[in-house]
This record gives structure tokens, C-alpha cells and sequence, in this order.
């Protein structure tokens, strides 16, 4: 069974060779199945660094064909494990390159995987302070608005 | 929102978090300078998406964050629970302009503030026009015209559940009367049945769309038969502790209703009669007779003979002994698809166990609690016929070491074992089951043989959670009950120093929840 494949290229002009079962990861890429076999494919807003992780994510997620059913849930920890590896060892705003990338290829367990990861930073902070310096974000909050902020909260339980 | 464009910075944080760096090489800049927001290049809809994956006390600090972030997060929440104290009227208009999407609201009073009152309810109304659930917990202010104003305002509402209100019936009325897809309906401990409210109320609207019901201690819950009754398509229906002759009820229902499909009956006063027309529910799946002392043998075989999709029976026969072999004979011989059968203060023996497990070749789980009769043949009755079996629990029954025994030879699709409070079984057998069967889950209390279990505070005799077997329930991490606190060590392992097997160390097991069927 020979495989097609597909040339996909980065913004800042790197290609990236890969198969079918790759492109039909991301529902964006999925039709150009049809049309682009052998043509490069420009990806517009994704640079080569991250294009680069995102098929090495998808190039992990493909489902082999005949595969040995019985061993789906050791499979499955391997695979949640080289998730977990991979998104953990990425500064955030890789992640958050990840997450616009998985979001406009449509590529929904990166895109949850990567979310997943900002979250889990978010959740570590013990409070909003902590989650501004953890993100880089300046409040543009005057002292009365965020006390009233804080006084609206109080009537929403945890 | 192109790569390209992203700045170059450098922020140094606490020491403690790794530093953003654009995807370029950064250019070094000043450290006074603000680097940007990088989250800002995330559109506000994958924003959401990230809060998504945080509850709501992490959200709660996220809208504190920054403005983008508290619009973001309120005009993402859908699900928001509120203290109803009285003063929540002030910030209604505020909270419900932040939280603008709000589908499932949940206003709780604690007990000693003065709930929101029918003004308060009504505002919370015109702001969530698209509600579906709501929960109300002892919201004792709200009336009966609260009720029909909220109702009137949010026609649209799925689920309503409502414990420790006093607004009665004619307030679920209101709701009936205005909420045509009203699927579920949870009344517990609703009080001020006025005079005129023990007039029945119907299903109003929501006839056709009424899927389930539950009603909790109610001491007028009569007056709610014509809405069990008038709802054409239910499929649920639990009581409990709710006072009155509910027989008829039962049989206005079954009258009606032949596609209900789960059953739950808790110290109700039902008899016979009330199974009998059960009976007529040939859709029944899953059926829990808890408490029900009137309810014997015959019913419970009428019910079999007829409702022959039967997966789930759950019995408490509260140790009245008027249900026992001879119904469960009827089960055995009628109702080949049973899945999950749970006896609570019932005296099976042999006779109906044998039966049970040789027709019901699906029987997957079985719990024993209380069960006297229950002993070691009983148990070597079902390990030596049951195939299919997965899951077992037997509590506080006359077994020991030498049932168990015959259960490692047996029951070759189990799973997981649970073994609690049950006196003949010694110490070490549990080790002992786990390595002749290395495959199975073994969760087992210890026995003390020399002294009585001190300060255990699941004693057998409070009967209220005690002897209740929930199969989804069944992941507590159990910890070894009573023993002094001498001989426990931090993690919860111990040692025993009992029986066969000294010093063998009993290790706590978690059971993996299982998936409902």
C-alpha cells in the first residue's frame, strides 16, 4: 500500500513532508487530500517551530491500522505519557502558539492537550497576583474595580 | 495575529517560573519595560476554552486578573452557584451583566440567613432568560408567586430541583404550569402545603415531558399522584420517606405508563398492591424496594413474572424476612437479563441462590449486606454456578475463611471482591485470596478476633448509610476500620498480628469506580 504524501509549508517558508494519516488529523487539512498530493500546501499563520511540533504530535496520534485492540490501554498510557511529556517540557508561550495553531488546523486533542497545560499553570497560582506574574499580564484594573470584582466573587461559591 | 508580529521580552518571575520568550531570538530590553500579554494573542473564544478546564474557584481568580479576563470568564460561565442570602438582591444586576450566559444556577441559603426573597427571583429571572437547571436550597422567602414569575420567565427550564423551600405545592404547580420541557422534577422536604394546596396538582405543561421525578420526605406527597400519573413519558421515579398511602398512586400510574424503566421505593408505605401494579411496567429495568416492609414474596414475584427486563433489583427487606426465597425464585425463574441484584437484610439460602445463579447467566454484580442465611454454602453456591459474575461484596454475613476458599475456585470472571464485617473471616485471607487469585481486586476489612471493633463509627445497627451498597460507589479507599490508633501507621498501611497469617500487612485497596451500565 504506497502512502501519499503531502508537503505542507510554514509561514517562514519550512516544509514539512508527512502522510495522509497525519493531514486527516487536522479537519482544515483533511480535503486537501483530495487536491494536493505532491503540490506544498502554505500554512499562512503557523511558523516551522511550531508546524514542526504539531506534526510530530499528529505523527504520534495516528491510529495503526489492525491494530492489536487488547493492547489499547497500555498503548493508551504510553500515549497519554508522551502527551504529558511533550506539552510539559514547552515554555507557555510555545503553548500558546500550540493552542492558535491546533485551533485553526482543527486539531482538537493538541488543541485540549495545550489548553489543558495553561490551565494547569492557572490552577497552580494561589491567586490572581501569582497568575499575572506566571502569565506576563498587566492588570488594567483600578483599585476600587478590582474591589468590587473581589466583592462580586464573594458571592459565588468555589 | 501572525508569528511575526509577536515582540521580542524577556520576564524574569519569581524565580520560580521558566521565562517567555518570543518564538524569535528575543532582543534584550529593558527590565523595566512591560513585556506584552502574550495570552492576548489568544482569541477570546480558545481564552474560554482554557477556563473551561479550571472550576470555579479558579475562575474566580482569573476574572481578577485582568478586565479581557473577567469578560471573558463571565460571558464563558454556564454554570454558576450563588449564597441566596438576602443581600444577593444589590449585586444581581451586576453579577448577571458579568455572568451573562448563565444555563444551569444554583441558589443556595445556608441555614441561618434569610434566604432571597420572590423580588430577588424574579430579577434573576429576566437576566437568565435561557435557564435549564436550577437548584434551590432552602431558599425559605420565595412564595409560590416567586415561583410563577421565575417560571414565567425562563419557559425554557429542563431540570428543577428544589430542598428545604417552603413555597409549597401550588409553587411547583406554577412551574408545571408555565415549563413545557420540564424533564426533571426533585422535590425534598418542601413544606407550607397550605390548605388549598393538598388539592392534587397535574402535570400542567410539562405532561409530555416529564422524564423523571424524585420526591424526598413530603409529608402531603399526594397531592402530587396526578402529576406522577399525568406524565406520559416517565421513566424515573424515586420516593422516598413521604407519608401517605401511596398504593394508589402507584396503581394510577402504571395505569398509564408502561415505558417506565427505574423504580425506586424508600421506606414508603407500599404493599403489595402497589407491586402489583408495578407489574404492569413491562419496560422496568432497575428496581429498589428499600425499607418497604409491607411488600412480601408475592409481590415481589408478580413483578418478576411480568417485567422480564429486569437488570437491576436492589432489596432492603429491613430484616422483616417477608420477602426472602421464594420471590427471589420468581426473579430467578422470570428475569434472564438481571445484571446487578443487591440484598440488604433479606434471608436467601441455597434454594433461590442456585437458581439465581444458573438462569441469570448475566448476572454481573452481587451484594450481600446483612444477609444471616448467608454462609459459607451459600457462598460456594454462587462461586461454583456463577459465569458471569464481576463484581462481589458481602457485608456483615455469617461467611469465613472456608467460603472464601471455595470462592478463589470459583467465579472465573470476578473481578473485584469486597469483604467487610463479616466475622469468620480471618486476617490473612484476604492475602491469601489475593495471591491463589492475582488478578482480582481484593478489598477487605480486618477482624479482631480477641476484642470488639472501638470507635467504629460505621456501627451496624445506625442502619442509615450503613448498609447501603452502591455499586458506583464502590471507590472509597478503605481504610482498616478501628484499629487502635497504636498500630496504624501514617499511609494506612498496618500490620496484623492476628490469625493465620501474621505479619502480614493488610493493604488498602481502591476500587475503580465502574462505569454505570
Amino acid at each position: 500500500m504506497t502512502k501519499e504524501m503531502f508537503t505542507l509549508k510554514s509561514s517562514d517558508g519550512f516544509l514539512f513532508v508527512v502522510d495522509e494519516a497525519v493531514v486527516h488529523q487536522s479537519v482544515t487539512l483533511s480535503p486537501m487530500v483530495q487536491d494536493c498530493a505532491g503540490r506544498e500546501y502554505p500554512i499562512n499563520n503557523v511558523t516551522g517551530k511550531i508546524l514542526n511540533l504539531v506534526v510530530e504530535y499528529c505523527k504520534n496520534h495516528v491510529v495503526v491500522d489492525g491494530g492489536d485492540s487488547s493492547s489499547s490501554s497500555s498503548s493508551g498510557d504510553a500515549l497519554k505519557k508522551w502527551d504529558d511529556e511533550f506539552i510539559t517540557q514547552m515554555d507557555l508561550s510555545t503553548v500558546y502558539d500550540l493552542i492558535m495553531a491546533a485551533n485553526y488546523l482543527i486539531i482538537k486533542g493538541l488543541f485540549d492537550l495545550a489548553c489543558q497545560r495553561v490551565a494547569d499553570e492557572i490552577a497552580a497560582c494561589k491567586d490572581h497576583e501569582e497568575i499575572r506574574a506566571t502569565l506576563g499580564i498587566v492588570s488594567d484594573y483600578t483599585a476600587e474595580e478590582e474591589a468590587e470584582v473581589l466583592k462580586e466573587n464573594e458571592w459565588a461559591f468555589d | 495575529m501572525g508569528q511575526s508580529t509577536s515582540a521580542a521580552g524577556k520576564i524574569i518571575l519569581n524565580g520560580r517560573r521558566t521565562k517567555l520568550l518570543s518564538s524569535k531570538s528575543p532582543i534584550e530590553t529593558d527590565e523595566s519595560e512591560v513585556s506584552p500579554d502574550y495570552t492576548s494573542y489568544i482569541p477570546d473564544e480558545c481564552l474560554a476554552l482554557v477556563f473551561q478546564f479550571l472550576n470555579s474557584g479558579n475562575r474566580k481568580r482569573c476574572a481578577l486578573v485582568c478586565r479581557r479576563w473577567m469578560i471573558v470568564e463571565g460571558r464563558n460561565r454556564h454554570r454558576l452557584s450563588l449564597h441566596a442570602r438576602s443581600g444577593l438582591i444589590t449585586s444581581i444586576p451586576s453579577l448577571f451583566s458579568r455572568f451573562d450566559s448563565v444555563v444551569k444556577l444554583s441558589l443556595k441559603c445556608d441555614r441561618r440567613s434569610v434566604s432571597i426573597n420572590d423580588e430577588a427571583l424574579a430579577m434573576i429571572s429576566l437576566r437568565c432568560r435561557n435557564l435549564k437547571r436550577l437548584k434551590l436550597r432552602a431558599c425559605r422567602e420565595l412564595t409560590y408567586k416567586g415561583m410563577a414569575t421565575f417560571a414565567e420567565n425562563c419557559k425554557g427550564l429542563n431540570i428543577l430541583s428544589c430542598g428545604s423551600c417552603d413555597f409549597g405545592a401550588e409553587g411547583v404547580k406554577a412551574v408545571l404550569d408555565h415549563c413545557s420541557s420540564l424533564e426533571e422534577l426533585s422535590i425534598k422536604r418542601l413544606r407550607n402545603f397550605t390548605d388549598s394546596s393538598h388539592e392534587p396538582i397535574g402535570p400542567g405543561l410539562a405532561a409530555s415531558s416529564l422524564k423523571s421525578i424524585c420526591l424526598k420526605a413530603l409529608y402531603i406527597g399526594e397531592c402530587f399522584g396526578p402529576v406522577i400519573a399525568g406524565a406520559k413519558n416517565l421513566r424515573s421515579l424515586k420516593l422516598f420517606r413521604c407519608s401517605g398511602d401511596w398504593d394508589m398512586v402507584l396503581e394510577e400510574m402504571a395505569v398509564k405508563e408502561h415505558g417506565i424503566v427505574e423504580i425506586h421505593l424508600e421506606r414508603m408505605q407500599v404493599t403489595d398492591v402497589a407491586l402489583a401494579a408495578i407489574s404492569n411496567c413491562s419496560s422496568l429495568e432497575s428496581l429498589h424496594l428499600v425499607k418497604t416492609p409491607e411488600c412480601t414474596n408475592g409481590g415481589l414475584a408478580g413483578i418478576a413474572e411480568k417485567c422480564k427486563c429486569l437488570r437491576k433489583l436492589h432489596i432492603d427487606g429491613w430484616k422483616a424476612n417477608l420477602i426472602g426465597d421464594e420471590g427471589l425464585v420468581a426473579v430467578a425463574k422470570f428475569c434472564s437479563k438481571l445484571q446487578e441484584l443487591v440484598l440488604i437484610g433479606v434471608n436467601p439460602t441455597t434454594l433461590s441462590l442456585a437458581m439465581l445463579a444458573v438462569k441469570c447467566q448475566n448476572l454481573e454484580r452481587l451484594a450481600l449486606c446483612g444477609c444471616d442465611t448467608f454462609g459459607d454454602p451459600e457462598l460456594s453456591c454462587i462461586a461454583a454456578k456463577c459465569p458471569s459474575l464481576r463484581k462481589l461484596c458481602i457485608k456483615n454475613c455469617p461467611i469465613s475463611d472456608l467460603g472464601i476458599e471455595n470462592l478463589a475456585n470459583g467465579c472465573p470472571g470476578l473481578i473485584k471482591v469486597k469483604i467487610k464485617k463479616c466475622r469468620g473471616v480471618m486476617g490473612g485471607c484476604a492475602d491469601w485470596l489475593r495471591t491463589v487469585r492475582p488478578m482480582l481486586s481484593v478489598n477487605a476489612d480486618t477482624v479482631e478476633p480477641e476484642g470488639h471493633e472501638e470507635g467504629s463509627n460505621d456501627a451496624v445497627e445506625g442502619g442509615l448509610q450503613e448498609n447501603r451498597i452502591e455499586f458506583p460507589s464502590l471507590n472509597s479507599q478503605i481504610v482498616a476500620p478501628s484499629l487502635a490508633s497504636s498500630s496504624r501507621s501514617r499511609s494506612g498501611y498496618f500490620k496484623s498480628r492476628v490469625g493465620l497469617f501474621s505479619g502480614i500487612s493488610l493493604v488498602a485497596c481502591t476500587l475503580r469506580q465502574r462505569e454505570s451500565s
